[in-house]
C-alpha cells in the first residue's frame, strides 16, 4: 500500500446508512444539542416528496423545523445563499438540515458558514482557512449518489456574472452527520442515476492518481469503485432495487472521502469549466472527461491507473489482463461503461461534449465555446493537483478530442 | 460485497503523517481556537528524547507550552490523573497533546474529561456517559501498545470509559517520534492492530467504511511490520505502522470488542503476557478455524491480507487460503522475534479453561465458549 | 506532585531558517518585477490580474514575508518585506517555517505543497492560481534547470522558452533583481 513522505487525511463525518436512517434524524440532532433546525432543499426534492418523508421521521419528536428554505436553483449562487441565510436568522433555526443533491449541500454548507461566523455576504469567505472554527449543527442528506460533498471539505459556489466557481475549503465545512437513505434516491430517474454514479466514480479514480494520494483516500477509494461499478446499471436499469440504491450511496459517500482528501485533477478542472461557462451538470461533465484524464496522466499514472481495474472490473478480468495492458483496459472499460449507460438511458447518458442537450434539445455546448472553456479551466484549482501541468494549449487539445468524443491522441499530450 | 442494512461509522482523528507532521501542530490548535497545551510526553533517559523534539517542532508559533510532563507514568490511576488535572488548570492550558502510547494516553483522555466534564473520569465509567466536545487533543504516537489510544476509549483504575468524543482530534505521526520505539513495542502495537483490524472486518457490525479502514491498515502492515518490528529506527516502516494503528483503531471504535481481545486481555490478567503478542497469536488461529471450518472468511478480509494481486489470481475457493498464507507470511518474516505459540511463552495448557471463561464474562456480548476454547487451544499448540 | 518541576516554556525561534527564507523571499520578489519587464508570459499574467492587485507570500504566523503589486500600467512591483498596514486581497502563507524551508529548498515544489496542505491562501483563488503559474515561471529563470525541474512539474521545452532567450533572461533578471530596479 503506498504511503506518501507526507498526507493529511480528514473525515470526521459520522454516517447513518441504511433503509430506514431518517428515523434517526431526531436523536441525532438531540445529540447534538439542537432542536431547531432549517431544512434546505430545491423544489425537485420537494416534489418528489422526499421532503414528506423527512417531515415524517421528525414527527412525534422534540424537534421542531425553524423553516424551509426550497428554492436552492440546480447551479446555486452565492447570492441564493445569503438569502437563506437571512430566512435561518429571521426565524431563529438552531440547526441544518440539507436534502438534496450537490448544489443544496453545497448552498447548505454556505449558509451555515454566514449564519456562524456572521456576515451578509458569502464571497467575504472565499479562499483556503478562511473559516476557521466549528460551525453550527447540520445534517446532510444527498438524494443522488454522486456528488460525496455530505463529506467534503469544499463547497463549490457559483458565481453567474463572472461565470466562476468559487470554493470554499474548510474542514469546519463537513457536516456533523451523513445519513444516507435508500428511499432518499429511489426516485431518482434513470438518465440521472447515470451521471450522478459517474460521477462517484470519477471522484475516487481521480482521488487515486492525484498528487494527494494516501493510504486512506486509496482505501476509500478502492471500496467506493467496487461498490458502484457492481451496481450502477443495474440500477440504472431497474429504479427501484433499494439495495442497489443503498450500495450506491454508500460507494458515492467513500469516494467523497476520498476526494476530499486526495483532491482531483483535470477531469474535474476541465468539468467545472464546462459547467461553469456552459451551464452543464457537474456529473455529465464528469463521466464524459473521466477516461480522458486518465490518458492524459497515463504516462505519470500508469500503475496507478493500472490498479484501477482492480475495483472496477473484478478480481477475473484484472488477472486475466497481464500487467501492461492494465491501464489501457482500464480506459477501455470505462468508456464501455459510459456507453452501456447511453444504450441504458435511451441515448440521454451523453458520452461526448458534441452531445450533451438540453431540456429543450439544444446544444449546450457548441465547438465555439470550446476556448472560453479552456481559459476558464486556467483559473480552477483542481489543476494543481493534477499529476501533469495543464496549460490553456493542453485544455484545448483535450477538449477538442472530447468534443468528438475520440480517444486522446497520446503522442499530443506534453510530457513534464 | 453488499452494503449492511444499517449502520453507523465514526472516523474521527484528522490524520496527519509524514514529513514535518509534528510542525503542523500550532495551527491546527489555533483552528479550535487553542495555543497553550499541556504535553504529556513518554520519558526517555539520555538525549534524543520526546521532550526536546516536541519544544523545537513548537518554535515560531504563536504556542506557549502550559506544561511539559515527561515524568513516568506507570499506569492510569485517579491520582496520577488528578494530579495532571491540578497542573492543567494551574498553568490555564487549553488543550492536550500525548506523545507516546499505552497508559499514558490513557491518563491523557482521563485529564481532558476531569478537566471539560470537571468530575472525576472514574464517575464516567461505561459507554456513552460523555455527552459533549472535550477540549482539543492530539495524539503523536510512539508505538500505539494498547491500541485504545487512536481509538474512542480510555482505561481508568482498570475500568472502560467508552465515548465518541474520547478519540483524539488530531493525530500526528512524525517518524521522528515513532522511531524511538522499542522493538518489542512496535511488535505489541503491530500485533494488536492486526487482531483489531481483523476482528472489525469479521464483526457482526462490518460495513464498507470498516472495510476500508482494515484494508488501509492490513496492506500497510503486511507490508511494513517485520522490517519495523527488526529496526524501528526505519523511518518508513514505523512511520507505517503507527499509520496502521491508528487506522485499525477507528475500526475498533465502530465494532465490538471480539474474541481475541477478551481472551487476550483474559490471558493478560492471569499471566503478565502481553495482550498484543496473544491477540497476534490467536487471530492467526482464528483465521486458520475458520478456514479449516469451511465456513471462509469474508471476501473482503481475503482480499486486505492477500492484497489485489495475490487474490485475484486465485480461484475464489482458494482466497482464504492465500489470506491465511499472507498472514502466516508476516509471522514467518518476523522469524524468532514472535513467539510461536502460546505454550512457548510458558502458559499452561490447565489455564486455558479459566481464561475463556474470564473472557466470556468480561465481554458484554455473549461469546461462543465453544469457538473460544477451540481458538485458545490452537493458539496454545500455535496452529 | 511539585508543579514547579514542569514550568511553562515559550518556544523559541529559528533565526537561521527564516534568515534564508527573508532571502529568498526577496530575491523572489525582486525577481517577479524584473520578469514582469523581461518575460511576456509573466507581464501578461499581470496584466489580466485587478488594478489595485497585491499579494503577500509569506510564512505563519511571523513572518518573513515579500509583498508584490501591480501597478497602474499593470507591471509588477516588489513592495517590500511588511505586509502590515497594507491592503492585502490575496495572501498565501505557508503554514510553518519548517514547510517554507521544504519549498524554498526546492524539496517540495509549489504543486506538491498545495497537494500538502502546506498553504493557506486567503483571497481569490483564480488569482492565486495566477501567482503560482509567475512563481513557476520565475523559478525556470533563477534557477539551474536541475533544480528547477523539481520545482515545476513541467519544464518548458524548448519550442516555448528558449535557453538563449532563458539565459538572456536569467542574466537580466538577476541584474535586476540585485539591483532592484
Amino acid at each position: 500500500m503506498f504511503l506518501p513522505d507526507y498526507y493529511e487525511f480528514c473525515a470526521r463525518v459520522k454516517t447513518v446508512a441504511g433503509h430506514r436512517a431518517l428515523d434517526k434524524i431526531p436523536s441525532m440532532l438531540s445529540s447534538l444539542g439542537v432542536t431547531r433546525p432549517m431544512i434546505i432543499t430545491d423544489r425537485g426534492v420537494l416534489g418528489a416528496g422526499l421532503i414528506k418523508l423527512v417531515s415524517g421521521a421528525i414527527k412525534g419528536s422534540k424537534l421542531k423545523v425553524g423553516a424551509v428554505y426550497d428554492e436552492v436553483p440546480p447551479d446555486s449562487e452565492y447570492k441564493i445563499v445569503n438569502t437563506a441565510a437571512k430566512l435561518y436568522r429571521a426565524k431563529k433555526c438552531d440547526s441544518i438540515i440539507a436534502v438534496g443533491g450537490g448544489s443544496v449541500l453545497d448552498t447548505a454548507k454556505g449558509v451555515n458558514i454566514l449564519v456562524s461566523l456572521g456576515g451578509a455576504n458569502i464571497l467575504e469567505y472565499e479562499g483556503a482557512g478562511a473559516v476557521k472554527r466549528k460551525l453550527r449543527p447540520m445534517i446532510a442528506i444527498p438524494t443522488t449518489s454522486g456528488t460525496g460533498s455530505e463529506v467534503t471539505v469544499v463547497a463549490v459556489i457559483a458565481d453567474h456574472q463572472k461565470k466562476v466557481k468559487i470554493p470554499f475549503t474548510s474542514y469546519f465545512l463537513l457536516p456533523d452527520i451523513a445519513l444516507l437513505d435508500s428511499r432518499m434516491t429511489k426516485t431518482l430517474p434513470p438518465f440521472l442515476t447515470a451521471p450522478t454514479g459517474m460521477d462517484a466514480i470519477t471522484h475516487a479514480c481521480e482521488a487515486y492518481y492525484c498528487l494527494a494520494k494516501n493510504p486512506l483516500s486509496d482505501a476509500t477509494a478502492l471500496t467506493a469503485i467496487r461498490l458502484i461499478s457492481a451496481n450502477i446499471l443495474n440500477v440504472v436499469k431497474k429504479p427501484g432495487d433499494l439495495q442497489g440504491r443503498l450500495d450506491l450511496a454508500n460507494g458515492a459517500i467513500l469516494a467523497g472521502m476520498a476526494f476530499s482528501n486526495s483532491m482531483v485533477g483535470m477531469v474535474h478542472n476541465l468539468g467545472h469549466a464546462t459547467g461553469g461557462a456552459c451551464g452543464v451538470p457537474h456529473g455529465v461533465c464528469m463521466s464524459l472527461f473521466l477516461p480522458y484524464g486518465l490518458e492524459y496522466n497515463m504516462h505519470k499514472r500508469a500503475k496507478e491507473i493500472g490498479e484501477l481495474l482492480f475495483p472496477l472490473a473484478g478480481p477475473e478480468v484484472y488477472a486475466a489482463t497481464p500487467l501492461k495492458q492494465r491501464p489501457e483496459k482500464t480506459i477501455e472499460y470505462i468508456r464501455k461503461l459510459n456507453q452501456n449507460l447511453h444504450d441504458a438511458t435511451g441515448g440521454r447518458h451523453a458520452r461526448f461534449l458534441k452531445e450533451i442537450v438540453d431540456r429543450e434539445g439544444r446544444q449546450m455546448v457548441p465547438k465555439e465555446k470550446l476556448p472560453d472553456i479552456a481559459r476558464t479551466a486556467q483559473g480552477d484549482g483542481a489543476k494543481i493537483y493534477n499529476p501533469e501541468e495543464i496549460n490553456y494549449d493542453d485544455a484545448m487539445m483535450v477538449l477538442e478530442h472530447a468534443y468528438e468524443g475520440k480517444p486522446l491522441d497520446r503522442r499530443k499530450v506534453r510530457k513534464g | 460485497m453488499q452494503s449492511p442494512k444499517y449502520y453507523e461509522f465514526l472516523g474521527r482523528p484528522k490524520m496527519i503523517s509524514g514529513k514535518r507532521a509534528l510542525e503542523q501542530i500550532p495551527l491546527e490548535l489555533e483552528g479550535y481556537g487553542a495555543g497553550r497545551p499541556l504535553i504529556l510526553a513518554q520519558s526517555k533517559a539520555g538525549s534524543g528524547g520526546p521532550a526536546g523534539t516536541i519544544i523545537r517542532a513548537l518554535y515560531d508559533s504563536n504556542l506557549v507550552i502550559g506544561a511539559l510532563y515527561d515524568g513516568a507514568i506507570a499506569g492510569s490511576t485517579s491520582g496520577i490523573v488528578s494530579e495532571l488535572a491540578g497542573l492543567y488548570m494551574a498553568r490555564k492550558c487549553d488543550s492536550i497533546i500525548a506523545i507516546g502510547g499505552g497508559a499514558l494516553v490513557d491518563v491523557a483522555k482521563c485529564v481532558n474529561i476531569e478537566v471539560t466534564v470537571k468530575k472525576p473520569p472514574l464517575q464516567l465509567a461505561g459507554e456513552g456517559r460523555i455527552t459533549r466536545e472535550l477540549k482539543p487533543m492530539v495524539l503523536v504516537p510512539v508505538a500505539l501498545v494498547s491500541g485504545n489510544e487512536a481509538a474512542n476509549r480510555t482505561f481508568i483504575d482498570g475500568m472502560a470509559v467508552i465515548s465518541d468524543f474520547l478519540s483524539p482530534d488530531i493525530v500526528a505521526i512524525d517518524h521522528r517520534m515513532t522511531k524511538i520505539a522499542e522493538s518489542d513495542a512496535m511488535l505489541f502495537a503491530g500485533m494488536i492492530a492486526l487482531a483489531h483490524a481483523v476482528e472489525a472486518s469479521i464483526s457482526a457490525t462490518a460495513n464498507p467504511m470498516i472495510d476500508a479502514y482494515a484494508y488501509a491498515s492490513i496492506r500497510l502492515l503486511c507490508g511494513h511490520l517485520p522490517a519495523a518490528v527488526k529496526k524501528p529506527s526505519n523511518k518508513k516502516s514505523s512511520v507505517a505502522v503507527a499509520n496502521a494503528a491508528s487506522f485499525a483503531a477507528t475500526a475498533f471504535s465502530n465494532a465490538p470488542a471480539g474474541m481475541t481481545h477478551y481472551l487476550a486481555e483474559a490471558l493478560a490478567d492471569g499471566t503478565g503476557i502481553n495482550p498484543g503478542i496473544s491477540m497476534g497469536l490467536l487471530v492467526r488461529s482464528l483465521l486458520k478455524a475458520r478456514m479449516a471450518d469451511k465456513k471462509g472468511v469474508r471476501e473482503e478480509l481475503c482480499l486486505a491480507l492477500a492484497g489485489p494481486e495475490l487474490f485475484s489470481s486465485r480461484q475464489e475457493s482458494a482466497r482464504t487460503q492465500a489470506a491465511v498464507d499472507a498472514l502466516e507470511g508476516i509471522f514467518n518474516e518476523l522469524g524468532g522475534l514472535m513467539p510461536g505459540s502460546l505454550k512457548e511463552l510458558g502458559v499452561a495448557q490447565d489455564r486455558l479453561k479459566e481464561t475463556v471463561r474470564a473472557a466470556v464474562k468480561a465481554s458484554p456480548s455473549k461469546l461462543p465458549e465453544k469457538e473460544c476454547m477451540d481458538i485458545l487451544s490452537r493458539a496454545w499448540e500455535g496452529k | 506532585m511539585n508543579y514547579d518541576s514542569y514550568p511553562e516554556i515559550k518556544p523559541g525561534r529559528k533565526t537561521i531558517k527564516r534568515i534564508y527564507i527573508a532571502v529568498m523571499l526577496f530575491i523572489v520578489g525582486r525577481a517577479i518585477q524584473a520578469a514582469g519587464r523581461m518575460d511576456k508570459t509573466v507581464r501578461k499574467e499581470f496584466q489580466n490580474l485587478k488594478d489595485d492587485f497585491v499579494f503577500a507570500l509569506g510564512v505563519h504566523p511571523h513572518g518573513p514575508w515579500m509583498v508584490v503589486g501591480r501597478d497602474t500600467k499593470g507591471r509588477a512591483r516588489y513592495l517590500g518585506w511588511n505586509p502590515e498596514g497594507k491592503k492585502i486581497p490575496l495572501k498565501m502563507s505557508i503554514k510553518n517555517v519548517e514547510s517554507a524551508i521544504l519549498v524554498f529548498t526546492f524539496q517540495e515544489s509549489t504543486s506538491v505543497a498545495f497537494a500538502r496542505n502546506r498553504f493557506v491562501v486567503d483571497g481569490d483563488l483564480i488569482d492565486a492560481l495566477a501567482v503560482v503559474r509567475v512563481l513557476d515561471l520565475v523559478e525556470v529563470y533563477l534557477l539551474p534547470k536541475l533544480i528547477a525541474a523539481l520545482a515545476v512539474k513541467r519544464y518548458p521545452k524548448w519550442s516555448e522558452l528558449s535557453p538563449v532567450r532563458k539565459h538572456i533572461g536569467r542574466v537580466a533578471i538577476y541584474t535586476r533583481a540585485l539591483l532592484g530596479f
